[in-house]
């Protein structure tokens, strides 16, 4: 029988996504778990797989288009001849995360906005002109809020949402009448007194979105350290060492210590939602990873008390699955915190915008050799890690996120505990 | 109501007219107790005096032209006798038809109506003067929706003879042999048309730079040229320098020192007529004198806000004397709204119902949290050729700044206009080159007030030209020039 693909919620606080390409065509069988589509959403780019055998029989066509989650992009015939159990493999929507992030909600009866929350409804209900002066400006219609009937998003609102942003107007000033509206399709670009102008990329017009979203609507605050690693790194010397054995990176304490430190300090592990403040039952750790497509986060279940050499290994497979482009939704969804490593390019001290659905991000510098002046004013010899922990203030105060700096850095300099506890 | 002497309401409405009557038929829909004051007639100047008459008076002409034009479709009719008390009497018939058909409606929707004159009272409530004494009214809430009556020419009081008002402009009981209008607005442009097609010899006289001044320019022009072509003596950028009744005519002394182009007095100050066939010529004396012996002022309208009591109100007048409200028709006091003519221009029957409406759902708390209605208003003109328009100008959508897309399609490239012999005119649409926003949409023509809606629709849901380009219009119809207009503005028009 037939039935609707819908666009699915893969995250948390996933409200949209860009459909950027069709793996199957209409006509075309399917097998379970095949990619049917490539969207992106938060940052990433990941395949909607299918939930069963079947037919794809229409396909929608709006490539590129920001849509929201639970929008029909296409419909497929399940070989099924009688009815009944449509609704039981249509992708749920608007089933909220706190079970499959396993976590709970706390405040939920926060006052409503007369707009149900993000994932309440599968349609968002927006004028024409809004949609496309949205798209022109990036701005993600599920941020705001409609004036209209029955919270409708007008035009108006999106102007109260900020200024254009659309490079094609701005950023050719005195040429606009001439350029009007770039053409996503085409990638020469248009030369201009300044520069050649070419149309970003759906996956560019995301990232560009989900940050500027991030950074305008997150409060950041910034907490550094300098732990001191030479007895880390001095472990990871004997470790790697072994024969045989597995190979362990900077970035792999750093994982565990911090997946620890959650543990420790249970409560900086949460979230701001819409519909209240999300703490975590489990210590999820994301990493983040430069892939081809983009940088994805990977998040790795469960830290709290998973062994280094279990960490290692499930780092390094979501890093591989994440340059393959493999990685599925739910891999990239949950936890509050992300490790962002960029350690490897000589960099003191990184400090990062969080990713949307999370509350903190940990920006890893290199190791570094300095003279610090050790209790007798003599020059000692340390090998330090910049860390810069960026931090929602709306879910956390300074005291806390420095009470789980603090401890990552403990975990961190005490790195023998990371093998036994 | 019987013999109680306080009443306890919800919500007051004071005027029975397009805004006020709507409005209380809605608060009963919505379920609060309402009453309604009015001192006169149920449907107000609209239904009573104004847009529902003079439609039966102006369709009369219309038909008066049709029959003349006859002979092109092959018709042979004796020429018509026009029978101008027939006339009115039926214009008169449909505005008591429709006045009773208020009452019942109210009286259907539970709304308490009481025939008196209401003022807010020193110390809180209302009081109703009718013809049978006085009663006091307590209402939690108040709709002020008393409208506004014509503004006289300085020097130049209403007497019912030589000087009119719109009302004594239809119910006249003969033709006027000449007669002079002042001020090009819808008012005088639709009388212009009734008496010219009647044969009465018409001057109109404007103050602003055209005639329909707030219009699109291409609208203006328009319907000048073709006033012009009817017979009509238009002086568009002439004031009135001076004004007397004597020896039974008025007479009249022109400035016509604005007449060169364009005057821009953005004030909807009065204008004048100015004269004689003689010098329509376009001679430009500084000075013309004029006389008729009978003119008609539709110079605007005033605010009705005087003895209402409004002292004992925080309520707040503009320097035009209208009430300042808000989107919402709230004014500064919080227990105080005010919707239609009232609130000052523009002045349209629809804008008041449209005020009325959301004004009440606000008070009802249906409408919490949103931000009010950008309503897009259309206005039309009923005399001949037809005019309607929403949203920008030309002229007002460059002072914005915006780069434009325009689409100008004349109706003799319509089959259907052409078919039934009205293809005079135009569809002109205005878009927002940037966004595809639908700015503005101007028809010229025959039935065109049946058309705007169109576009009205496409602006209040926002549709872009994408939109409109895809809603396929029926054939034949005049409506296809809506159609080719959007096409054209976006260069891609298939039938011109």
């Amino acid at each position: 029988m037939r039935r609707p693909l819908l666009l699915p919620k893969l995250g948390l606080t996933m409200t949209e996504a860009t459909l950027l390409e069709w793996r199957v065509r209409p006509g075309e069988r399917f097998e379970p778990g095949q990619a049917l589509a490539l969207i992106e959403s938060e940052k990433a780019a990941v395949e909607v797989p299918a939930d069963a055998a079947g037919v794809l029989l229409e396909a929608d066509d709006r490539v590129g288009q920001v849509l929201p989650v639970g929008t029909v992009i296409g419909h497929w015939d399940d070989g099924d001849a009688d009815e009944g159990t449509a609704a039981a493999t249509e992708v749920a929507v608007g089933e909220v995360a706190a079970g499959e992030a396993g976590g709970t909600v706390i405040a939920a009866s926060l006052p409503q906005a007369s707009l149900p929350p993000p994932g309440a409804g599968p349609r968002i209900l927006a004028t024409p002109l809004a949609r496309r002066m949205a798209a022109a400006r990036g701005i993600a219609l599920n941020d705001l809020q409609g004036s209209g009937p029955r919270g409708r998003i007008r035009a108006r609102d999106v102007e109260a949402a900020g200024p254009d942003a659309g490079m094609a107007r701005s950023g050719v000033a005195g040429h606009s009448g001439d350029i009007g509206h770039i053409d996503a399709g085409r990638n020469d670009g248009i030369r201009t007194d300044a520069g050649r102008l070419r149309p970003a990329s759906a996956a560019e017009q995301t990232i560009a979105r989900r940050l500027s979203q991030s950074k305008q609507q997150i409060p950041h605050f910034y907490l550094a350290v300098e732990p001191e690693v030479s007895r880390l790194l001095a472990l990871r010397e004997e470790l790697n060492a072994i024969e045989g054995g597995r190979r362990f990176t900077i970035n792999h304490f750093i994982l565990a210590a911090v997946g620890r430190a959650l543990r420790d300090v249970p409560e900086a592990n949460c979230v701001w939602t819409d519909a209240g403040i999300l703490a975590f039952d489990r210590c999820d750790v994301g990493l983040a990873v430069d892939a081809p497509a983009g940088l994805v986060a990977p998040v790795l279940r469960d830290l709290g008390r998973a062994s280094l050499a279990d960490v290692a290994a499930r780092a390094d497979a979501a890093r591989e699955q994440a340059r393959a482009g493999r990685l599925a939704p739910a891999d990239m969804s949950g936890g509050a915190i992300t490790v962002s490593n960029a350690g490897m390019h000589d960099v003191s001290h990184m400090a990062s915008i969080i990713n949307p659905s999370q509350s903190m991000i940990l920006g890893v510098g290199s190791v570094r050799a300095l003279f610090r002046p050790d209790a007798d004013g003599k020059p000692l010899l340390q090998r330090e890690i910049g860390l810069v922990l960026s931090a929602d203030h709306r879910v956390l105060d300074g005291v806390r996120a420095l009470r789980l700096l603090k401890r990552i850095t403990f975990w961190l300099e005490q790195p023998l505990r990371l093998l036994v506890a | 109501m019987t013999a109680a002497t306080r009443t306890d309401f919800d919500l007051a409405v004071l005027g029975g007219g397009p805004g006020g009557y709507v409005a209380a038929l809605r608060a009963a829909q919505l379920g609060l107790r309402t009453a309604l004051v009015e001192r006169e007639h149920l449907g107000g100047i609209c239904l009573n005096w104004g847009c529902i008459p003079t439609k039966s008076l102006l369709h009369g002409v219309d038909l008066l032209r049709q029959i003349r034009d006859a002979q092109q479709f092959g018709l042979s009719v004796p020429p018509p006798v026009v029978d101008l008390r027939q006339m009115v009497a039926r214009s008169r018939d449909v505005s008591a038809r429709l006045n009773r058909g208020v009452g019942q409606l109210l009286r259907k929707a539970g709304v308490t109506v009481f025939e008196a004159s209401a003022a807010f009272a020193a110390g809180g409530g209302l009081t109703l003067s009718a013809p049978g004494g006085e009663r006091r009214l307590q209402a939690a809430r108040v709709i002020v929706a008393t409208g506004a009556r014509p503004r006289p020419l300085p020097g130049l009081p209403f007497d019912g003879d030589r000087v009119w008002s719109y009302k004594d402009a239809l119910q006249r009981d003969a033709i006027p042999p000449a007669l002079v209008i002042v001020g090009a607005g819808a008012i005088g442009l639709e009388f212009a048309s009734f008496y010219a097609g009647l044969g009465s010899r018409v001057t109109l006289v404007e103050a602003r730079a055209d005639v329909l001044p707030d219009a699109d320019a291409d609208v203006s022009a328009a319907l000048r040229e073709a006033l012009q072509r009817q017979g009509i003596a238009v002086h568009v950028g002439t004031r009135i320098r001076e004004a007397a009744v004597g020896d039974g005519v008025v007479r009249l002394v022109l400035d016509t020192a604005g007449r060169s182009e364009r005057p821009q007095s953005c004030r909807s100050r009065v204008s004048p007529p100015e004269g004689d066939e003689e010098t329509s010529g376009g001679r430009a004396f500084p000075h013309e004198a004029l006389t008729a012996p009978h003119v008609l002022v539709a110079i605007g309208l005033q605010p009705n806000v005087e003895a209402l009591g409004l002292e004992h109100t925080r309520v707040a007048l503009s320097p035009q004397r209208s009430i300042v409200v808000d989107g919402w028709g709230a004014t500064a006091d919080p227990a105080v709204y005010a919707v239609g003519d009232v609130t000052g221009a523009p002045m349209l029957a629809h804008r008041a119902s449209h005020q009325g409406m959301v004004c009440v759902e606000r008070i009802a708390g249906r409408r919490a949290g949103e931000t009010p209605p950008g309503a897009a208003l259309p206005a039309c003109t009923y005399g001949h050729p037809q005019t309607a328009s929403v949203g920008l100008s030309e002229a007002q959508a460059r002072a914005a700044g915006r780069a434009l897309r325009i689409g100008r399609f004349p109706l003799a490239a319509n089959g259907k206009a052409l078919a039934i012999g009205a293809a005079e005119g135009f569809v002109k649409t205005l878009f927002d080159a940037d966004s595809g926003a639908l700015l503005g949409a101007h028809i010229v023509g025959h039935d065109a007030p049946e058309l705007i809606h169109g576009f009205c629709l496409a602006a209040t849901l926002e549709s872009t030209e994408a939109e409109l380009m895809d809603t396929v219009f029926p054939h034949p119809a005049v409506a296809e020039a809506m159609h080719e207009s959007v096409l054209l503005a976006f260069d891609r028009p298939l039938h011109i």
